[in-house]
């Protein structure tokens, strides 16, 4: 019993060794309990997106990991970038966000 | 696209618009998500005759036929959960002493380390890479140099009989612990092989195939050649009266063997060569009479 089994279950387009192979190349992640493999919605969600990508839009092989990778270097910033309002929306005074806003703004105008 | 496109084309250019507008492809991207919906939409109607027809006829419209779709990957993504998929692997914060200081400068001095920090004796993360090797080294086994973006220097030892897509693992050549009381030791660089085709050389499993081709000379009156092989250059035996797609085996010649497993077998397959007009071998062919001339296209025949 690998865990793969349930989540393949749950969507009979899936197949078992295709989602061990991304296990071992690493595009899917899931957690280890035991030996087995626990998958979360986001793993699932990754599992989702990945068959998706080679199976109906035919990424291939080699093309998929550098997709993953700006994919999940995206993500971080987006991560980063809800960290970096949140500490501004926790720490800031009102005065200082529209200040942050409008030197922002100008910003933008100045690049185009 | 026109109204008779085939449902190849159909296909195709669904394809291709949904790479642009795939909504995990433009996390964050509302208007993106709003065509992929009509695109999907789209594809979904076309692809079924039946739709298509009432669609062309004018009975039904293109919006009715928006699915809900799962949740998506870019849902999770940016919460907590999607720290897993992290560049540098699970575990590691996003934020980094570096990462606050190009934003606000060295101004606080030195920044608090990075929350992911806090989890002592953490192992560190596997680190993914691909390396790609020659069909031969593939093969044969070789030692391979792979140099990290990080500036290390990787010794890849790839085994005799490496096979597209293996991954290898070097034990602690990974991201590193956190040193909590010391025991979380590095992670394992995991690499990835990628195996760059030979022109001549194809792999079936242990054996090796190949295609040589031979003279008018050599295929008819048969002799020793002198063939280069993966091993090396062989001498090799053609047989007198040797035809094209003549398979000669050389047992233990293909892929070496290699722990319990046996060497496999190299096959040439013979393809005779004509060469350049010879005056001589044409004048000869006029005149001659073959001892026992059959049809060689007897067997087609047969069958019509």
């Amino acid at each position: 019993m690998s865990g793969i089994e349930t989540v393949v279950a749950q969507d009979t387009s899936l197949n078992a060794r295709e989602v061990q192979r991304w296990i071992d190349k690493g595009w899917v992640r899931p957690r280890m309990q035991a030996e087995i493999y626990v998958f979360d919605v986001i793993d699932i969600a990754r599992i989702r997106l990945i068959h998706e990508l080679s199976f109906e839009l035919r990424i291939d092989e080699l093309a998929l990991p550098v997709v993953l990778n700006l994919l999940d270097q995206i993500h971080a910033h987006r991560r980063r970038l809800h960290d970096l309002s949140a500490a501004i929306n926790l720490l800031a005074s009102p005065d200082l966000k529209q200040a942050l806003a409008q030197q922002m703004l100008r910003g933008q105008s100045a690049d185009s | 696209m026109s109204r008779d496109a085939s449902l190849e084309t159909i296909r195709r250019t669904y394809r291709k618009l949904a790479k642009l507008h795939h909504p995990d492809l433009n996390p964050g991207d509302a208007k993106a998500e709003a065509q992929f919906k009509r695109i999907a939409a789209a594809h979904q109607l076309l692809s079924d005759p039946d739709k298509r027809a009432r669609f062309d006829r004018g009975e039904i419209d293109a919006r009715g036929d928006e699915k809900p779709r799962p949740s998506s990957y870019r849902d999770y993504a940016d919460t907590e959960a999607g720290r897993r998929y992290a560049p540098g692997g699970a575990g590691r914060s996003d934020w980094e002493g570096a990462d606050l200081n190009d934003l606000f400068g060295n101004m606080f001095g030195d920044m608090p380390p990075p929350r992911g920090a806090r989890r002592a004796n953490q192992r560190g993360p596997d680190q993914h890479f691909t390396l790609a090797a020659t069909f031969l080294d593939a093969v044969n086994g070789a030692t391979k140099r792979l140099n990290l973006p990080d500036g290390r220097v990787l010794d890849v030892k790839i085994p005799i009989a490496t096979t597209e897509g293996d991954v290898l693992r070097l034990r602690g050549q990974g991201g590193a612990g956190q040193v909590g009381a010391g025991k979380g030791g590095n992670g394992d660089a995991l690499i990835e092989i990628h195996i760059i085709a030979h022109p001549f050389f194809r792999r079936e499993g242990a054996d090796i195939r190949f295609e040589l081709p031979v003279s008018l000379q050599e295929a008819v009156l048969g002799g020793f050649i002198e063939v280069p092989t993966p091993s090396g250059k062989l001498r090799m035996r053609i047989p007198a009266a040797s035809d094209s797609q003549t398979q000669l085996r050389l047992r233990g010649r293909g892929v070496p063997a290699h722990g319990t497993a046996e060497a496999g077998d190299l096959y040439a397959i013979l393809r005779v060569t004509l060469g350049k007009p010879d005056a001589a071998l044409e004048g000869f062919l006029q005149t001659w009479q073959p001892e026992n001339g059959t049809n060689p296209r007897q067997a087609m025949e047969a069958l019509l």
